[in-house]
């Protein structure tokens, strides 16, 4: 139990830091990618505020929803995937679904744990309908993630371009996350159908009380989880954390300067930063307003 | 295609001739009639070979020099590791440094972004032009030689590679390979940005080693910020071109008036690629008749810099995009205009509007325009006449990454197509899912060495193939067909690219900007766009 405390410890301060280090960062200059979706009226066809004459005098027109819609097809559907490399989308979309699913299992999990701990579960019927719905999200979940790392891995296995392009460390990843799914598939087959001793492992997670005896799939799966935990903030898998800045941040920040004062006080903050560079044509130690007045 | 592994990552760093050999068997295939095989490629001399950088794909971009000694390689690639830091400093590289880090932290090497380069399309997939292929030896690098621990972990992980002059003359060129159409982020999943990653090695080497395509630098921005203009031409030469234009025009339509220059208080500052003045004339003409007939109170500049709207420190250096940029801004601030209009010109367009809108203080912030948008407004406003039979030959066009995919302008132009051009038809595929015409960031100015074939026969073939499709069925040189692309480098790639491939010759196949067709459609004036 203390391994799976320590895990969640380390994925949540090294996802944090992770966050931090992206949100911290100084405001970058635009460097937008159409479509932005929401662009009101436009985005359909990649259009921007800029086709309006005199932008400026005119009120901003954005679209939240067709933000959120774009936003939900790329998390839940990978379109981006699904128009520019379909073979890899195949194998993608259910390794993604496969995580999702799983972790919603353990929302599930938990919530039923927690019931358990309160002692309003018993036998009643929402609680057997929570069970029901627990083991159906973790069975399609463990199915979908299962077969989609395996296709992935042999895809990047069989494909000459991927292979060639592929380091060792893919390999690693791809496997890392197959174990976890196929240890915790094992374990729901062989001796834990109903997730009620894992549910029992999570109530005393949440109780903070002694673990339950448990059989050895189950703890090789939690020892695997908490490894997979441990190992994914410092690993290129934070790009689930990475695409909310990729794209909010980056692809889609069309924000323009009409002279906010906040965003005047970033420039200026920003220009007034030393020039380290030291090219002949830039040589100096003075701040970026002043270089930028130089000719040389 | 049939897929081709001549190289990976991992032989980036190791000693070699060249890299890559390109076969013209080995490129994508061209519709008929451009269904043969190119001659051989030249690729590079034997006394060019000696002197230069060529051990990527045996040309030259940058027209680097083999350093003379073994202490000047060292020194070079200790001067690359020292830039490499400050690249990856927030102090250093606070313009970018957060696209940078997200796209260095998160690739998946998925390899979506393949796909979409037409670069390694056209190229026949050859694993050096793949947009990744660049990001992870630049990553490989920062994680052996900037990271604790980086030698062994690279040897453990089998991601090791040697860090050489060899390597880093190697990276310089390979920076040189892309057009940053961006067109690969637009695929990936993650939002991955291998085309900032190239801008990104180009920074490195032109803001701490001092190395950069003669063209864009020397003759580029410094030109432009000394002598007034990337063209070399100043401004008493500028006034003398206006002259000459005035007299031209008159010639051509009958029309007699003065442009405006340097009037202040007028609403409108226009600012040209000053490439147009010299290589196409009829574009500032034509936008000066569409102008003079809407009744725009405008005005051009004779300042330094204030007519030529270029600003190449887009593709190369954060430094010089800023004095460029400043230089426009207080231009317009003096010459007391409303806002000033980018004319036909992609990078003109990004870079002032939308790059350098985060470095301009409340004072310097001058309201910038497209002239897609003003020329909208003025032909859909119907405020000047004009007749479409005047333009009844097939027409398609080309959008131009800067305007289209990273502005977002992409209906104004075809709004006015729609209106003057009867035949026009789209490119497959088009708008922000364009191909970028090749001659992108930078690479339709740089004519040195040995270059421009490469230009032609990879990074060009793409758009080469799109315009033939988009004419396919009357390519008879019997027709004349016209491409319409509102964009000066474009404009200069596409006519190196017609005369690489023979086109005009072939299937009387003809470029032009968007202003040209719109007073070719004026009823009252004889025809403005010659076919001879």
């Amino acid at each position: 139990m203390a391994l799976a405390y320590l895990a969640l410890a380390v994925c949540a301060i090294g996802t944090i830091l992770r966050v931090l280090k992206y949100t911290r960062a100084p405001m970058h200059l635009r460097w937008e990618l159409y479509p932005v979706p929401h662009e009101k009226g436009k985005s359909q066809y990649g259009g921007s505020y800029f086709e309006e004459v005199e932008w400026w005098t005119r009120p901003r027109e954005t679209s939240l929803t067709g933000e959120i819609r774009a936003m939900l097809e790329e998390m839940l559907l990978i379109r981006s995937l699904w128009r520019h490399n379909r073979p890899q989308w195949y194998a993608s979309l259910p390794f993604h679904a496969g995580i999702y699913l799983l972790f919603g299992f353990t929302l599930l999990l938990g919530v039923a744990a927690a019931a358990e701990a309160l002692g309003i579960a018993d036998n009643t019927p929402w609680f057997q309908w929570l069970q029901a719905i627990t083991a159906l999200v973790g069975a399609v979940g463990l199915a979908s993630g299962t077969l989609g790392a395996c296709a992935l891995l042999w895809h990047r296995l069989t494909d000459a371009r991927l292979r060639s392009s592929s380091t060792p460390i893919d390999y690693v990843n791809l496997l890392v996350v197959l174990s976890v799914f196929m240890s915790a598939g094992l374990a729901a087959i062989t001796v834990d159908p109903t997730f009620s001793q894992l549910r029992a492992f999570l109530r005393g997670a949440m109780t903070l009380s002694p673990p339950p005896q448990l059989p050895a799939a189950i703890a090789a799966q939690i020892v695997l989880a908490s490894a997979f935990l441990v190992y994914l903030p410092f690993s290129h898998m934070t790009h689930f954390v990475a695409k909310y800045f990729t794209y909010h941040q980056v692809r889609w920040d069309d924000a323009p300067n009409l002279n906010d004062p906040k965003m005047i006080a970033r420039i200026q903050a920003n220009l007034s930063r030393p020039v380290g560079w030291s090219a002949p044509h830039i040589q100096s130690s003075k701040s970026w307003a002043e270089v930028a007045r130089e000719v040389k | 295609m049939e897929e081709k592994r001549q190289t990976n990552e991992r032989d980036f760093g190791r000693p070699a001739d060249q890299l890559l050999e390109l076969r013209p068997e080995d490129l994508m295939p061209l519709p008929p009639p451009m269904d043969g095989p190119l001659p051989p490629l030249k690729g590079v001399n034997p006394a060019r070979r000696q002197a230069l950088e060529t051990s990527l794909d045996g040309y030259s971009a940058i027209g680097l020099q083999k350093p003379a000694t073994k202490e000047e390689e060292d020194a070079l690639v200790s001067k690359f590791l020292e830039g490499l830091q400050k690249l990856l400093s927030q102090d250093d590289n606070w313009s970018f440094w957060q696209p940078l880090m997200l796209s260095l932290d998160n690739c998946t090497h998925c390899q979506t972004c393949a796909e979409a380069c037409h670069i390694y399309e056209a190229s026949g997939r050859q694993e050096i032009y793949r947009p990744a292929y660049r990001s992870e030896v630049l990553r490989r690098i920062i994680r052996k030689y900037l990271s604790p621990g980086g030698r062994l972990r690279a040897k453990l992980t089998g991601s090791d590679i040697d860090l050489n002059w060899g390597t880093v003359a190697r990276l310089a060129e390979l920076a040189y390979r892309c057009n940053l159409c961006r067109r690969c982020a637009q695929a990936c999943p993650i939002g991955v940005d291998n085309g900032l990653v190239a801008h990104e090695i180009r920074k490195l080497f032109s803001q701490e080693m001092g190395i950069a395509p003669k063209e864009l630098h020397e003759l580029g921005t410094v030109q432009q910020l000394r002598a007034g203009s990337s063209t070399g031409m100043t401004p008493p030469a500028l006034l003398d071109n206006i002259q000459f234009m005035e007299e031209d025009v008159e010639e051509r339509t009958g029309l007699r008036f003065k442009w405006p220059v340097d009037r202040e208080g007028a609403d409108i500052l226009l600012i040209h690629n000053a490439g147009e003045f010299l290589a196409w004339p009829e574009n500032p003409e034509a936008f000066a008749i569409i102008f003079e007939r809407a009744g725009l109170s405008y005005t051009l500049s004779s300042d330094l810099v204030g007519y030529d709207g270029v600003n190449y420190g887009v593709w190369y250096d954060d430094v010089q995009l800023a004095r460029v940029a400043l230089r426009h801004a207080e231009i317009a601030k003096k010459l007391r205009v409303k806002k000033i209009v980018i004319g036909e010109c992609g990078h003109a367009h990004k870079a002032l509007s939308v790059t350098a809108d985060r470095i301009f203080a409340a004072e310097y912030n001058v309201p910038r325009e497209s002239c897609l948008t003003l020329l909208d407004s003025i032909v859909s406003g119907d405020r000047l006449e004009l007749d479409p039979s005047r333009n009844d030959f097939p027409v398609t066009l080309h959008d131009p990454c800067n305007i289209v995919r990273l502005m977002g302008i992409v209906e104004p132009q075809r709004r006015i197509l729609r209106r003057i051009a009867p035949r026009f038809r789209e490119m497959t595929p088009h708008g922000v899912d364009n191909y970028c015409c090749g001659g992108g960031s930078g690479f339709a100015i740089m004519q040195g060495i040995n270059f421009p074939e490469w230009r032609g026969a990879v990074s060009g073939r793409m758009k080469m193939k799109q315009i033939l499709d988009a004419f396919e069925g009357e390519l008879d040189p019997s027709i004349p067909k016209y491409v319409c692309a509102p964009c000066s480098n474009c404009k200069g790639q596409i006519r190196d690219l017609l005369a690489f491939y023979n086109a005009t010759e072939e299937c009387n196949i003809r470029y032009g900007g968007l202003v040209e067709l719109i007073v070719n459609a004026m009823p009252d004036l004889p025809p403005f766009i010659g076919w001879s």
